[in-house]
């Protein structure tokens, strides 16, 4: 996976000018939030469930060979085949030549984020496919090569016009002579031309929401019934998924079912769920004729052993993304990576390395709402700490992140030493703070040294009255007073 | 392919433990609004799905079906052309009674995009109020895709409560040792994308409609 995410802090500068993508998030941080507030209200068990799901993952990572085992020998026996991917080019590798098996030239996709990981689009492209994603957000990054800007709506950074600008470039071959910016001729416009290539494909290549041990199915959510044409039309069907999709069961797969609707979009389901078995079979009317799941480690197996395990957990509904203030303010593609928001922030350094990803962790406020919003529980304020340290143990840091975390540390140690920096510093914000001009009370609207960066865009509040420790020093001593004063005058009643 | 396996798996073992008959697995908990009966479950149906934009009828017989298809399509200037799933229970049906409609039964790609079929299902599900089909010698899966319209007959001893009395039928395969339906899908409704500013449009990939005609359980 290439990752960008070095340069997150120049492009999230840029995102924070870009005034359309303000309008996008506006509309993804209050919209998708609201309706997942409502959604789960009526669902009583929702909490419920969402701690079984957490000991339902648990218990699968636990167990991740047995359950994979499993897997395998229920697709082996209903007809398919399941390949084995330490590497993202390894999985590449094996999809390619199970394209060229069957003569392949035309590929048909339904959005996957593993695939997306693994760039398979430019690697089948290289060897001659051509490859069409049929999600409709996926189609419009793919034709603007780029990455996606959320896990869930990958095109929910643009706007109509711009939609109405790259078809209208893409479309032109299709006898398109006019632009249209009505997204209901927008979709229309994409049906068409995506429908032909759905006719047209050898192959299709889908993701997996879920693998069911139990029974070897693989289950997809879809709400545009892409991936079910995907896995239906072409004469081969390939999966290509995570090793740490698989669930026990499929009772674990209903738990599961009810949390992700309602956590990604507030539905109460996806327009469609399926499962899959195998190859089509003996009579049927449709269907490939061969069913072939490629199951991508890429790094999983490592973070199994890791102290970011129970990151593992993550079923991709992207309610950490909607949540999350950071993510709201500069957007997916400042993140650098497929996977954005607070998940793309433990995900991709544990993909990639601390040093090409390590602000990512560090682009976060920990108010804890991603943790809160979790289906499946995951302490993502916790993990992203873990990166946070171990960005500090590798000495990657900035000097002056290091240089001010140690002069901390070591005032942390010398509480004599803390008590008269604080008594200083109390003493210099009130000397910078001006007398109050309002009832709106007294702040500070410039800060010196590494401070002034805290001051550039707001004001600090001035401090009002003492330390704490001296407020509860004086606390202390009134009521000692008060006390005794009480004392002697019960022993006066006494007497 | 199997040094990947085993190296993965030897990687995985390392991180894990073995799953032995007494560890303890979770249970499965079912909240209640999938476990509804009787007349509340078909209510609950009935909201559910036409929450999800489906349209619904009632008939108090099976046989007059045909002429609920011809009056759904005339009333919206389709034309008369069906494509059928094929289990007897739609094939027994007066079709050729019905004026206005004419049955076709290639369903190549070509000929069925666009058109609208007419079919059964396995279960409608009153949690969600999605239609659930299994494809086999019946049902090819393509005919819930690549119809602008799809109509789907449900016999109201098809109505179940969740997801977990569709497990049931798929054990009902397994546990003799027989393969599932290659495909099972829950179909919600018409197909739908809010992938462009978040606003929702109809009719994304699959069927523009999804019209159900509920028919008593004894044709």
């Amino acid at each position: 996976m290439h990752v960008t995410s070095d340069q997150f802090h120049e492009k999230s500068a840029e995102a924070l000018k870009d005034e359309s993508l303000a309008g996008a998030l506006f509309v993804l941080g209050k919209m998708f939030p609201l309706m997942r507030e409502a959604v789960v209200a009526q669902l009583p068990e929702f909490d419920a469930l969402r701690d079984r799901a957490r000991d339902i993952r648990n218990h699968t990572l636990d167990h991740l060979p047995d359950y994979l085992d499993a897997f395998e020998q229920k697709v082996n026996a209903n007809g398919g085949r399941v390949h084995w991917a330490r590497t993202g080019a390894e999985a590449n590798r094996i999809v390619a030549k199970l394209c060229a098996e069957v003569d392949a030239k035309q590929v048909i996709k339904s959005k996957s984020m593993v695939t997306e990981e693994l760039e398979l689009n430019d690697h089948l492209e290289a060897q001659g496919l051509v490859v069409t994603e049929t999600d409709l957000g996926e189609y419009i990054i793919q034709l603007r090569k780029e990455k996606p800007f959320h896990i869930v709506g990958p095109a929910l950074h643009l706007s109509a016009g711009q939609v109405s600008d790259t078809f209208y470039e893409a479309h032109k071959e299709y006898g398109r002579t006019e632009k249209v910016e009505d997204k209901v001729k927008l979709v229309e416009e994409a049906r068409i031309v995506l429908r032909e290539r759905f006719k047209n494909a050898d192959v299709g290549i889908t993701g997996a929401n879920f693998l069911i041990a139990e029974t070897g199915q693989i289950a997809l959510v879809t709400n545009e019934g892409n991936a079910d044409l995907t896995a239906t039309l072409p004469k081969r069907h390939i999966v290509v998924t995570g090793i740490e999709k698989v669930v026990p069961t499929l009772d674990d797969l209903g738990v599961l079912l009810r949390l992700l609707p309602r956590s990604a979009t507030g539905q109460e389901t996806s327009n469609y769920v399926s499962l899959y078995t195998g190859p089509r079979q003996d009579g049927d009317g449709d269907g490939p004729a061969s069913f072939d799941v490629v199951l991508v480690d890429n790094g999983r197996s490592e973070m199994l052993a890791s102290p970011v395990k129970e990151m593992l957990r993550c079923i991709r509904c992207g309610a950490c993304l909607n949540s999350c203030p950071i993510y709201g303010a500069v957007g997916g593609q400042a993140y650098g990576s497929v996977y954005s928001g607070p998940m793309g922030s433990v995900w991709t350094p544990a993909l990639t390395s601390v040093s090409q990803a390590g602000d990512l962790p560090n682009a976060s406020t920990f108010c804890g709402k991603c943790e809160e919003v979790c289906p499946v529980r995951i302490p993502l304020p916790k993990l992203m700490r873990h990166w946070r340290e171990k960005e500090f143990e590798q000495h990657l840091s900035p000097t002056t992140a290091r240089w001010g975390l140690g002069v901390w540390a070591w005032l942390g140690r010398h509480p004599s030493a803390y008590r008269f920096f604080v008594s200083l510093s109390l003493i210099g914000m009130n000397a910078m703070a001006p007398a109050p001009t309002s009832k709106k009370g007294r702040w500070i609207a410039k800060l010196p040294f590494i401070a002034a960066g805290w001051t550039k865009s707001r004001n600090l509040a001035a401090p009002s009255g003492g330390s704490f420790l001296s407020q509860y020093k004086q606390a202390q001593k009134a009521a000692a007073s008060k006390n005794s004063a009480r004392s002697s005058n019960a022993e006066g009643e006494n007497k | 392919m199997s040094d990947s396996r085993n190296e993965i798996f030897a990687r995985l073992r390392k991180a894990s433990t073995p799953l032995s008959p007494d560890t303890p697995t979770p249970h499965p908990l079912v909240p209640a609004v999938a476990q509804t009966t009787g007349e509340a479950c078909f209510t609950q149906f009935k909201e559910k799905a036409t929450a999800l934009a489906c349209t619904l009828t009632e008939l108090s017989s099976s046989q007059d079906v045909p002429k609920e298809v011809a009056s759904y399509l005339a009333e919206r200037s389709l034309p008369g052309d069906i494509w059928c799933s094929t289990e007897a229970a739609i094939t027994s049906l007066p079709w050729s009674a019905q004026a206005g409609l004419t049955l076709h039964t290639d369903i190549a790609r070509n000929e069925l995009d666009g058109g609208t079929s007419v079919t059964g299902c396995l279960a409608a599900v009153a949690e969600t109020g999605a239609l659930a089909v299994a494809s086999g010698a019946d049902f090819a899966t393509r005919l819930g895709y690549l119809p602008d319209t799809h109509i789907v007959v449900c016999r109201l001893d098809q109505l179940v409560g969740g997801f977990e009395d569709v497990w049931a039928s798929i054990r009902q395969y397994t546990s003799s040792g027989a393969v599932p339906p290659r495909a099972i899908n829950f179909i919600g409704g018409p197909s739908r994308t809010g992938d462009i500013e978040a606003t929702l449009v109809m009719g994304a990939h699959g069927p523009r409609a999804v019209h159900i005609i509920l028919v008593p359980a004894s044709a």
